[in-house]
């Protein structure tokens, strides 16, 4: 993506589409997971915004390339995916505390 | 278009496309995948309280690059004519249409050129009876409501 610096640059529409993504179009980014867990089963949760506005996602795709799931926390998990971003949570195997994970996302449009 | 679910067939088989950027990827991932409804991990997901209409439905992780894809499987009718999923008629396809048949007034009879003008022609003037067209996303929408249903038919019913 460039951004224009100075005035009188053109706007490109590939900037454009970053904030209304067109059909086919896809919206990467990253997020994090961490919490403590007073109980086993309980829910640690993020809501990520998209930068896309206006534009119905279809799909989200999710990894933990960059913090793998730690020893007490279950994979990720995603609910509420609408034109201004997802839910992303998780939730605890076990008492513990600073259970975490975290990793890139693809939203497709 | 990189998008997970190509196609679903009355049985619930599914094949789908991982749509997977990794950090240091310049390309999605692609790698197609063909699985049943059945599969174990095809479940609805959703924490606690969310309502149906806000519920996903995920994909077995890909075995390529280990991403698991989830679905939104349902969507409001004001969803469904987002600007990606819905093109109007506009001033600037009317313009095209004008265009268009100024280039096909001016071509040489029995050309190619010209037949593909006509084609042209004949997809614009659809396009404007019906006021707009519907987007690839649509279709991949519809696909998406149609393996709810096939879930829930199958016994998988959201949380």
């Amino acid at each position: 993506m460039s951004l224009p610096a100075v005035a009188g640059n053109t706007l490109l529409a590939a900037d454009l589409y970053q904030l209304c993504q067109p059909s086919g179009g896809q919206e990467k980014g990253k997020y994090f997971l961490e919490g403590n867990f007073y109980v086993s089963g309980a829910y640690c949760t993020c809501f990520i915004p998209s930068l896309s506005r206006g534009s119905t996602p279809i799909s989200l795709s999710i990894d933990t390339a960059d913090n793998a799931p730690t020893s007490h926390l279950n994979a990720p998990s995603n609910d509420h995916l609408t034109a201004s971003g997802f839910h992303i949570y998780s939730t605890s195997t076990a008492i513990s505390a600073n259970e975490y994970c975290g990793g890139n996302y693809t939203i497709s449009y | 278009m990189e998008v997970a679910i190509q196609s679903i067939d009355t049985e619930g088989n599914l094949i789908w496309k991982c749509p997977h950027w990794s950090e240091e990827a310049d390309k999605p991932c692609g790698q197609t995948h063909q699985h049943h409804i059945g599969h174990e991990h095809i479940q609805w997901h959703g924490s606690p309280g969310t309502k149906q209409e806000h519920q996903t439905v995920s994909l077995p992780p890909c075995s390529a690059c280990g991403a698991q894809t989830f679905l939104k499987v349902s969507f409001t009718e004001k969803e469904l004519q987002a600007s990606n999923m819905w093109l109007a008629w506009t001033s600037e396809r009317a313009q095209a249409l004008l265009d268009a048949q100024k280039a096909y007034a001016e071509a040489e009879d029995g050309t190619t050129h010209k037949t593909m003008l006509q084609s042209q022609i004949q997809q614009l003037q659809a396009i404007k009876q019906a006021g707009g067209l519907h987007t690839d996303s649509h279709a991949m929408a519809l696909r998406h409501i149609e393996l709810a249903r096939q879930l829930i038919q199958s016994g998988k019913t959201p949380k």
